[in-house]
């Protein structure tokens, strides 16, 4: 039997904010990406969440749930720097630690040893789970000495009952599921208590007269995967606590399926050529990361919101893989032309999947052109790499 | 040059500045691998540092610059930066009582 652990920080951008400035504690926070209120909330404290506020909330709707709460602009480099002393204090316990998010990571404690740690044959989950209580409450203890943020902790026999476990009291919460403990506690909720399973989902099992937890484990399976797919599998697994996904170390690093940025913009833009510099600014970004992470893609797209919030969401595929930002900004211009009807803007995005390890699969033409482009995005890419980001930056991005 | 965006608003009894690029004249204490501002001159004002609440790095390019979220005496807030490559101080982010 496994030993997983969930680390979750508790409002890990709010804590990081509060910690630095103690004056903002006490009062509802929301840190995101402007203060203009035009961007989504990143997080938000207890106090705030108090409101009805949460992450991903529009900046707008969270001031009017709470007019009076303060909102930080958000900045990565702070958190990025604290994820990586926590992540140092975890590895402290066992070195299969799996950074999960910024805020979150799997421990598997399988096979260290711990004071306390019964033999294992001929004993239940349950007892072998609750030894490592003393294990994560020093854990907890270690994180807040190194950096002086509160965490959540989930233990069980594996990453997605974890993850369930860390839900299920927050902050500086600590609880131990068993499969079986696991099934008591969510079989007679709603399916959307679920990690991964949202609104949309919810209403389609809805359909099916599926609405509890329990419903959607004792569901034919054949019924799932005609109506969902692989996907009906893998939710009726999650509701059943069934994960062989293993907790895979930092040092091994996990495959990235794909690579994008997007932008709330300062206002709504119906400017097709203020757009057009938008889109390209972000592909140059999402290229740069493809060559900087040593992969190729090969399906692009695009992603636009209007004033409304309605999304659009419009992806191509390649003949062939690559990481050229100017292939990217053509496919993804090309998408937004296609299927854009000149309403106003709020956010753009441009993203790439598909991706395959870069390592010898670059294509050379007879004539030399695509080398001689690879040998000018090298030139550039060791100029950024050296000088900064803004040390070359491309015309139409100025637009 | 300051971009001013106030919040919260100065009559909810606090002032904050989100992004300031003031160059400030700092002095440091150097010792065991670390940097640590002690007090600072801003606009003719001397501001002692009380406390380093953090501190992080960013990076441009092979430059490093180095942040550092300090509490006054006064129990003002301050974000400042040190530029490795032009070994110069600035100003980043106030939040004052107003």
């Amino acid at each position: 039997m496994r030993v997983v652990l969930h680390v979750d920080m508790d409002a890990f951008f709010a804590s990081v904010e509060e910690k630095l400035n103690p004056r903002l504690r006490g009062r509802p926070l929301l840190v995101g990406g402007e203060v203009d209120r035009r961007g989504v909330v990143a997080a938000a404290n207890y106090e705030a969440r108090s409101y009805g506020i949460h992450a991903g909330m529009p900046a707008g709707e969270a001031r009017r749930l709470c007019p009076h709460a303060t909102f930080v602009e958000g900045n990565p480099q702070k958190y990025v720097h604290t994820q990586i002393q926590i992540l140092d204090t975890l590895k402290s316990f066992t070195p299969a630690v799996e950074p999960f998010s910024i805020d979150e990571a799997f421990l598997d404690l399988t096979s260290v040893g711990w004071k306390g740690r019964p033999v294992e044959e001929g004993l239940d989950g349950a007892v072998l789970l609750d030894s490592v209580v003393p294990v994560a409450v020093a854990i907890q203890r270690a994180v807040w000495r190194r950096v002086r943020l509160p965490a959540t902790i989930g233990v069980a026999p594996n990453k997605y009952v974890a993850k369930m476990a860390s839900g299920v009291q927050k902050p500086r919460g600590l609880t131990v599921l068993t499969v079986e403990r696991y099934r008591e506690r969510f079989w007679g909720k709603s399916v959307q208590e679920l990690w991964g399973i949202g609104e949309k989902t919810r209403v389609s099992l809805e359909k099916l007269g599926i609405r509890t937890v329990g419903q959607l484990a004792r569901f034919p399976r054949e019924f799932l995967t005609y109506h969902f797919g692989l996907n009906g599998e893998h939710m009726q697994e999650a509701a059943l606590g069934n994960d062989e996904t293993p907790v895979v170390p930092y040092y091994e690093g996990v495959a990235a399926k794909s690579m994008g940025h997007e932008v709330t913009l300062s206002r709504d833009v119906s400017d097709r050529d203020a757009l057009l510099g938008e889109l390209l600014r972000l592909s140059d970004m999402v290229g740069r990361r493809l060559r900087g992470d040593g992969y190729l893609g090969k399906v692009v797209a695009v992603k636009f919101r209007d004033s409304k919030f309605r999304t659009v969401i419009r992806q191509r595929a390649l003949a062939s893989v690559m990481d050229d930002e100017n292939e990217i900004f053509r496919t993804a211009s090309g998408l937004l032309g296609e299927n854009w009807d000149g309403r106003p803007l709020r956010l753009i995005g441009v993203s790439v999947s598909g991706l395959v390890c870069a390592a010898g699969l670059h294509q050379h033409n007879l004539f030399g052109a695509d080398e001689h482009k690879q040998d000018m995005r090298k030139a550039v890419d060791s100029l950024r790499d050296r000088f900064g980001e803004a040390a070359l930056v491309k015309a139409g991005v100025l637009r | 040059m300051v971009h001013a965006r106030s919040f919260p608003k100065p009559d909810d009894g606090y002032f904050m500045i989100e992004s300031i690029h003031d160059p400030i004249e700092v002095i440091t204490m150097f010792g065991n691998g670390t940097m640590r501002p002690i007090r600072f001159r801003w606009k003719n004002k001397i501001v002692k540092v009380a406390k380093v609440t953090g501190d992080w790095v960013r990076h441009e390019g092979q430059n490093k610059i180095h942040y550092f979220a300090l509490l006054a005496d006064s129990s003002d807030y301050f974000e400042i930066c040190y530029n490795a490559k032009d070994m110069t101080w600035q100003l980043t982010r106030v939040w004052m009582e107003g």
